[in-house]
């Protein structure tokens, strides 16, 4: 699986796309750009705390592995926030789809600023966005949460593309401002794809989009004769798109209920104290590898694996 | 049936001589043709590919029919792999998966597979292709144990996802037993699946594993509809019986003669091997279509 990922990273610099906005798949000619770029990154600590108020200082930026200077570190701007839950029958969270999922998401909504936006959506099979984007604090918010997550059985016993969501959600996303971002409760068993985790992880980090997942942990192990054993790992590809994509992958038993709460406060917070970085993306291609690092040994940022230039006008 | 029906209708194919050595026989056809698909064995078991059309007797109730599409050339296949994913059957999960890359890695590129799973949820891929690359990674991608065995819904679903297409269209599905009951939502059952062979066409495989007795509604369907049934012993060698699988297919003989009678009705069909010691198995009944 390294060596897949490893693989979908190289296939990233070998394409050519605008890092924000444009929802065009019409490849564009790499601009030479002298003026500031962005990248976003949230700070946790070892415990797993968001970290605020740190400056351009407290990081370096490393593009094709050269360290690149950080102009500014500034709060970042109002969040376009897609959440967006898995109601198939094999993600069903103890037993049933509600409460679980909802309280889990109020837990990140919790740590969001006021003017953050929000919608909601809902996969079986395919997925579905509520009607219209809602400010974080809007009453009607655990309603309207409710309202997404009523699916009929044919949508929860089929398959659950989630790779496809992921592509669809970003779609949906690349319409709005940035920053943007998506966050994804699900079990992590992905079938039904058009697409491949590495399409849709391609494609996200292509538009800016940060790929959070929140996701009951159902690790097995089993027993494969008397000399194999095979681990059914569900989150480990989640995981890997919340890395390339600068978001946040947690998962925890359904046992576990306080600790998941801890963990989507927690990165609801992290999600609201995101920085937004500025730096000069140089000339050395298109599509370039980026690493943000906390200069601080204690603290880890959490950032895109990927650049996409900004197109030339 | 009527698809194979219609598409021929519509089509009046023209098949040439080949130079090559297979042998191959001339027909036209005309407006309504039934199609069926033989595989013929030898006493020893062993598949025969060259046989003629003048080596066949087919019957459409009871009466003999002059053949008039004839072809004993290697077939593409379209195939909905349908795998087992319920809880009896995790502690074969790598021996499946290994077997189905084997699978994959089987097929021509004029094949079309799609895969599917059946057990908490009824997943097929939405792609039928023979895209390796792409099959490889749904096998290693999408494939999740747990769950019951929802087979009918699942034979039906892919039925269901093959039905637009054209030719032989075939299910083949690996499981370890017994239908547990269709999930709610899901359509299909096993008359479903009858009915969808005998008015439809579709042709079905399976694979029962560990020795435990296969559906007994499944053996009879892939009986009735020319298809086959494997049942391997514990630890038998299923990319053999994959291999097998796809190898019959590959030789299966396309036979087709005029419709007798557009009377909407089941009829029964027999076809034979005029050579000794050779036997041929291929659908038994279609629905004739209806007053055309």
């Amino acid at each position: 699986m390294a060596a897949r990922w490893i693989a979908m990273v190289a296939l990233s610099l070998g394409v050519a796309q605008p890092f924000r906005a444009a929802s065009s798949d019409v490849q564009q000619p790499f601009r030479a750009a002298s003026q500031p770029a962005l990248v976003h990154a949230s700070v946790v600590d070892a415990q797993g705390q968001s970290v605020s108020g740190l400056t351009a200082a407290d990081f370096e930026i490393l593009l094709d592995g050269e360290p690149t200077p950080v102009l500014s570190a500034a709060p970042r701007s109002t969040l376009s926030l897609a959440v967006v839950v898995d109601t198939s029958r094999s993600a069903r969270w103890g037993g049933g789809i509600m409460p679980m999922p909802r309280d889990v998401v109020l837990a990140v909504l919790a740590g969001l600023r006021d003017d953050d936006r929000l919608r909601f959506g809902s996969f079986g099979q395919r997925v579905r966005f509520a009607k219209r984007w809602e400010p974080v604090r809007a009453r009607n918010l655990r309603n309207e949460l409710g309202d997404t997550l009523s699916v009929d059985d044919r949508e929860t016993h089929g398959p659950s593309p989630i790779w496809d969501v992921v592509y669809d959600t970003v779609t949906m996303l690349s319409e709005e401002p940035a920053p943007r971002a998506m966050l994804l409760l699900t079990d992590g068993r992905s079938t039904g794809n058009l697409r491949s985790l590495e399409m849709a992880s391609e494609y996200a980090s292509m538009h800016g989009v940060a790929v959070h997942s929140i996701l009951r942990n159902v690790e097995m192990q089993i027993p494969q004769g008397e000399q194999r054993a095979v681990a059914v790992r569900p989150w480990v590809a989640l995981d890997r798109v919340a890395r390339y994509t600068g978001g946040t992958s947690v998962a925890f038993r359904i046992d576990q209920n306080l600790r998941g709460f801890t963990l989507a406060e927690n990165l609801g917070r992290a999600i609201r104290d995101t920085y937004a970085l500025a730096f000069s993306p140089g000339a050395t291609g298109a599509v370039q590898r980026i690493e943000v690092r906390a200069r601080r040994i204690d603290l880890n940022a959490i950032a895109p694996m990927a650049f996409h230039a900004p197109p030339s006008r | 049936m009527a698809r194979a029906v219609s598409a021929l209708a519509a089509l009046v194919l023209l098949l040439l001589v080949p130079a090559g050595a297979q042998q191959k026989t001339v027909f036209r056809t005309g407006v309504q043709t039934v199609v069926l698909h033989a595989t013929v064995r030898g006493g020893d078991g062993r598949l025969v590919p060259n046989l003629t059309a003048d080596d066949f007797d087919v019957r459409d109730e009871g009466q003999p029919v002059p053949i008039s599409v004839f072809s004993n050339d290697p077939q593409p296949i379209t195939v909905a792999l349908l795998l087992d994913m319920s809880g009896s059957m995790v502690g074969q999960f790598l021996r499946v998966r290994e077997a189905t890359r084997y699978f994959v890695d089987a097929i021509q590129p004029e094949d079309r597979v799609r895969i599917g799973t059946f057990g908490d949820e009824v997943a097929l891929s939405p792609l039928l292709t023979g895209d390796k690359p792409v099959l490889r990674r749904i096998v290693g991608d999408e494939l999740w144990p747990g769950g019951g065995t929802p087979l009918w819904n699942a034979v039906n679903a892919a039925m269901r996802s093959l039905a637009s297409e054209p030719g032989r269209r075939v299910v083949l599905a690996l499981t370890d037993g017994a239908d547990t009951g269709g999930l709610p939502g899901l359509n299909g059952n096993a008359g479903d699946a009858r009915k969808a062979v005998e008015d439809r066409g579709f042709m079905v495989y399976a694979i029962g594993l560990e020795g435990r007795q296969l559906d007994g509604g499944i053996v009879s369907l892939a009986e009735q509809s020319g298809g086959g049934h494997f049942l391997l012993e514990r630890g038998a060698d299923l990319e053999a019986t994959f291999a097998r699988v796809i190898e019959e297919l590959r030789h299966q003989y396309e036979i087709g003669y005029l419709l007798p009678k557009a009377d909407g009705k089941l009829h029964d069909v027999e076809v034979r091997v005029r050579k000794p010691g050779m036997k041929a198995r291929a659908k038994k009944n279609y629905r004739a279509p209806k007053g055309t």
